[in-house]
This record gives structure tokens, C-alpha cells and sequence, in this order.
């Protein structure tokens, strides 16, 4: 089973001639078969001071901070129980049932299993994802957040019998061990370190827009091998499906630099531009699905983040 | 000249002209749809502009309230009738709109007619100066934008 990402094409390598990294992976598939998967990471501890119940709810809000109903609802589908096509330069993935069906959803995995697929990008019988779901951002999250995330998902969520699609890949990207060599080269695990240079606004900012949002997933451009280019961070990528993600620096002429602080924030919350269009596509799943759901405070601090992310002229081709 | 070439030369003539004129017909065509679709533009902007307007002073409180009522009558008046701004055949791949628009007509009108519904539900609240319901009724318009731009607008 793979997982997929919250929204269409995030994490997935960009462009067809960019596939030309196919063969370096797999020969790094084969230098790296011998090499330990990394230990388990240790689960983290639990706030004492919440109950349950306010577990639970903050859950759902992580579920809705992370944008997952997007990529693990299909159109018109059940709650969560996969079938969203996510097209892809490599063919088109299918989210995964998360329900806690034991059978066709996650309701047979262990916490540690499901940790494990956020943080590492394994699953539970141990091979890699595809980085349409985009365990690349999610490794940066809170322990306690996906504990929450867990709990909702397994109490509140309603089990729902529906097998998971197959992908429909290309064949060159149906050889799974590939991604040992993909992940070496891009992926790196770790949680969110916050900078205490900055302010606990910024710093929340970056987590939701870094981590759980997983913003620069599709709004960055990527490297030929696929991996996103780490100094051209959020300034855009056009997308396999052909719309552009457009460049959320605050560059003035190819980014926003012309919006303010309340633009971001109310262009999150209700999908309206600075100059009054409304977002449609892919972005407007992420608006109804995750980021309108969010506290006024949280669309705030992602507004400041980006506000103080480096200018970087840049327009998608 | 002999006969065969004149008849030749006659045919020929006969030929261009019918073709000019049916590249000409053609190109009337099309200019007519690439003025539509000027003019469907234009009244998108002006669409987005009036909702722009309304969200600073909605949203934002800016001090221009008294103005509200003449952006909200506009957006009645422009979102009226949305789907004749679109007749078939203005549908140039360089526009944002989707084929989706004329394969699924009824579902396009229905979305366009809840743009219509919205807007005169928020206009009907200022004009009764209910601002309690402002940003409510603001919201659902916007809500029927995006919905519309969701499946019938390339982004």
C-alpha cells in the first residue's frame, strides 16, 4: 500500500525528462539495499495535561493543518477512505484508504506503524512510499501531533470498506526499491527545530507551512532527480496537471510581495486574492479541506512566515 | 488563350475566392468570440474588483461603507447572467475557461445561478442593513465563485 499526499502532485518529481535520474537511483538502489534502515524513532511524550477527548479534537485539527482529506477523499467519495487520483510526470497515484478499516483502511497498524510512515516514509512491512505523500514535510512533525492525529483517526473516523486503487504507474517508476536511492538523495528525516531567533508567531508559521502544511511540496521547483530545490524554496512550480503553483515569496512582481499580512491570512481562510479573484484548483481543496478549518492565529502566523521568507524572483515556466 | 487554360484559370479564381471568403467568414467568427471573451474577462475583473472592494470594508473594516450598497448592486448586476458570457465556441486554449463549461452545461449554470443567488442575498442585506449577515452572505458568494473556478476554471 502507498500513501498519498494531501495535495495533487506534492512531493512528486516534477517533470517527465527528469526521469533521466531513474538509473542513478537504481544503482543506488543496489549500493544501498545493504545499508541499516534507521533505527526506530522513539515515540515521544504525550502532554499529560490533555484528556482524551481534547486529544482527540486537537486530531482533527492536525488532520486538517496537514491538508490529508484532500489527497484520502476521492470527489463525492467516503470520509478518508482513498481513491483521489493524484497525477503525477510518473503516471497517476491513488490516495490510500486511512480509515480504521482493519482490512482496507490502517485500523490493523500500531501507532508505531503509523509514526513510521509520517516520520520515515516506510510502511508497516517496511518498503518506501512514493513522495506523492509527503513524508519529506511530515518528518518534520511534533511526536505529539501525530499521537493526536492517531487517536482521531482511530476513534472518530468512520471504518469504510473500500479497497484501495492501484497506481497507475509508468513502468520505469514500478520498481519500488528506486526509492531507497530517491529518498538518500532527498529525503531528510528530522523533526522541526524551532529558531529562537524568531517569534513564537514565525515559528509556528514555519511549522504549519514546513511540516504539516507541506506548502512548498507544490510550490516549489525541483531539481532534475526530483527533489526540491532547497535555495529556491516556495518560488513556484508549474504542476503535472499543467496549473502553476505560483511563487509565495515576497518577491513583489513574481511572488506576493504586494500582499499584506491579511491578504495571506484571508485568502486562506475564504479563497480570495488580494484583488478579489478566488482561487480555484487544486489550492481551493486545500482552502475548503484544510487551511479555512484552521484558527485565525495559525492563518496569521503562516501569513508572517511568508512575509519573511527571502524574496526570490522567480516564475514557473 | 487556349480553352482549357482559361477554364483552368477560371476555376482557379473561383476556387481562391471561395476560400478567401470562408477564411474571411472564419475570421469573423473568431473575432467575434475573441471580443466575447474581452468582454467576459472584463466582466470577471470587474466581478473581482467589486469583491475586492467589499472584502476590505466587510472583512477589514475600511472606512467606505457608504459605498457599500453601489458595489453589492454591481455584483447583482454583473453575475445576472454569467452563462451567456460563455457561448459555445469560446472556448480558445488560451482562455482560463474549461471545455468541462459545455460538456456540463446544467451543472455550470447551476453553479453560476448560486453566484447569482448569493449576490443578491448579500446585496438584500445591505440594503436592509443587516451587518450582522455581511460577512456571512460575503462568504457564500465567495464560496459560489470558488466553487465554479473549482471545476470550470483552469488555475
Amino acid at each position: 500500500m502507498t500513501s498519498a499526499a494531501t495535495e495533487p502532485v506534492a512531493g512528486v518529481p516534477v517533470s517527465r525528462r527528469r526521469a533521466a535520474w531513474l538509473p542513478a537511483a537504481l544503482l543506488f538502489a543496489g549500493l544501498t539495499a545493504l545499508t541499516p534502515v534507521q533505527a526506530e524513532i522513539a515515540i515521544g511524550e504525550v502532554d499529560p495535561a490533555a484528556s482524551d477527548e481534547e486529544r482527540i479534537a486537537y486530531g482533527e485539527y492536525v488532520l486538517r493543518a496537514g491538508g490529508c482529506v484532500t489527497c484520502h477523499t476521492a470527489k463525492d467519495g467516503e470520509f478518508l477512505a482513498g481513491g483521489r487520483a493524484i497525477e503525477s510526470p510518473f503516471g497517476v497515484f491513488y490516495g490510500p484508504n486511512i480509515t480504521p478499516h482493519p482490512e482496507y483502511g490502517i485500523g490493523d497498524w500500531s501507532e508505531a506503524d503509523f509514526r513510521r510512515a509520517l516520520q520515515e516514509g516506510r510502511s508497516p512491512d517496511g518498503h518506501h512510499y512514493y513522495p506523492a505523500f509527503p513524508y519529506t514535510a511530515y518528518t518534520r512533525m511534533r511526536d505529539e501531533d501525530i499521537e493526536a492525529l492517531w487517536a482521531y483517526l482511530q476513534s472518530k473516523v468512520e471504518p469504510v470498506a473500500e479497497e484501495n486503487r492501484s497506481h497507475e504507474l509508468d513502468w520505469f517508476a514500478r520498481f519500488r526499491p528506486a526509492l531507497i536511492g530517491w529518498k538518500w538523495l532527498h529525503f531528510q528525516p528530522g523533526r522541526f527545530e524551532p529558531d529562537p531567533d524568531q517569534s513564537e508567531q514565525w515559528n509556528r508559521g514555519a511549522y504549519l507551512t514546513l511540516a504539516l502544511g507541506h506548502c512548498m511540496e507544490c510550490h516549489s521547483p525541483r531539481t532534475r532527480t526530483g527533489g526540491l530545490e532547497l535555495g529556491r524554496l516556495g518560488a513556484g512550480s508549474r504542476l503535472p496537471d499543467g496549473d502553476v503553483a505560483p511563487n509565495i515569496t515576497p518577491d513583489r512582481d513574481t511572488g506576493i510581495g504586494r500582499w499584506g499580512e491579511r491578504h495571506i491570512a484571508r485568502y486562506l481562510e475564504m479563497g480570495i486574492t488580494r484583488d478579489g479573484d478566488f482561487a480555484g484548483g487544486s489550492m481551493a481543496d486545500v482552502i475548503d479541506h484544510g487551511t479555512s478549518h484552521l484558527t485565525s492565529e495559525d492563518r496569521r502566523a503562516i501569513a508572517v512566515y511568508l512575509r519573511a521568507l527571502d524574496p526570490i524572483e522567480y516564475e514557473p515556466e | 488563350m487556349k480553352r482549357s487554360a482559361r477554364l483552368f484559370t477560371a476555376a482557379s479564381v473561383a476556387a481562391a475566392l471561395t476560400l478567401g471568403l470562408a477564411a474571411t467568414s472564419s475570421v469573423q467568427a473568431f473575432d467575434e468570440h475573441e471580443a466575447t471573451i474581452d468582454y467576459r474577462q472584463g466582466v470577471m475583473r470587474a466581478i473581482g474588483g467589486n469583491m475586492g472592494s467589499v472584502a476590505a470594508i466587510v472583512i477589514d473594516g475600511a472606512d467606505f461603507g457608504d459605498n457599500l450598497k453601489i458595489h453589492t448592486q454591481q455584483l447583482v448586476d454583473l453575475t445576472r447572467d454569467i452563462p451567456s458570457l460563455f457561448p459555445e465556441g469560446s472556448d480558445f486554449p488560451d482562455t482560463d475557461a474549461r471545455e468541462e463549461i459545455w460538456d456540463n452545461w446544467d451543472r455550470y449554470v447551476e453553479l453560476a445561478n448560486d453566484s447569482r443567488d448569493a449576490a443578491e442575498a448579500l446585496h438584500a442585506a445591505v440594503e436592509s442593513g443587516d451587518e450582522s449577515e455581511y460577512p456571512i452572505r460575503f462568504r457564500n458568494l465567495g464560496q459560489s465563485c470558488q466553487a465554479c473556478h473549482d471545476d470550470f476554471r483552469r488555475d
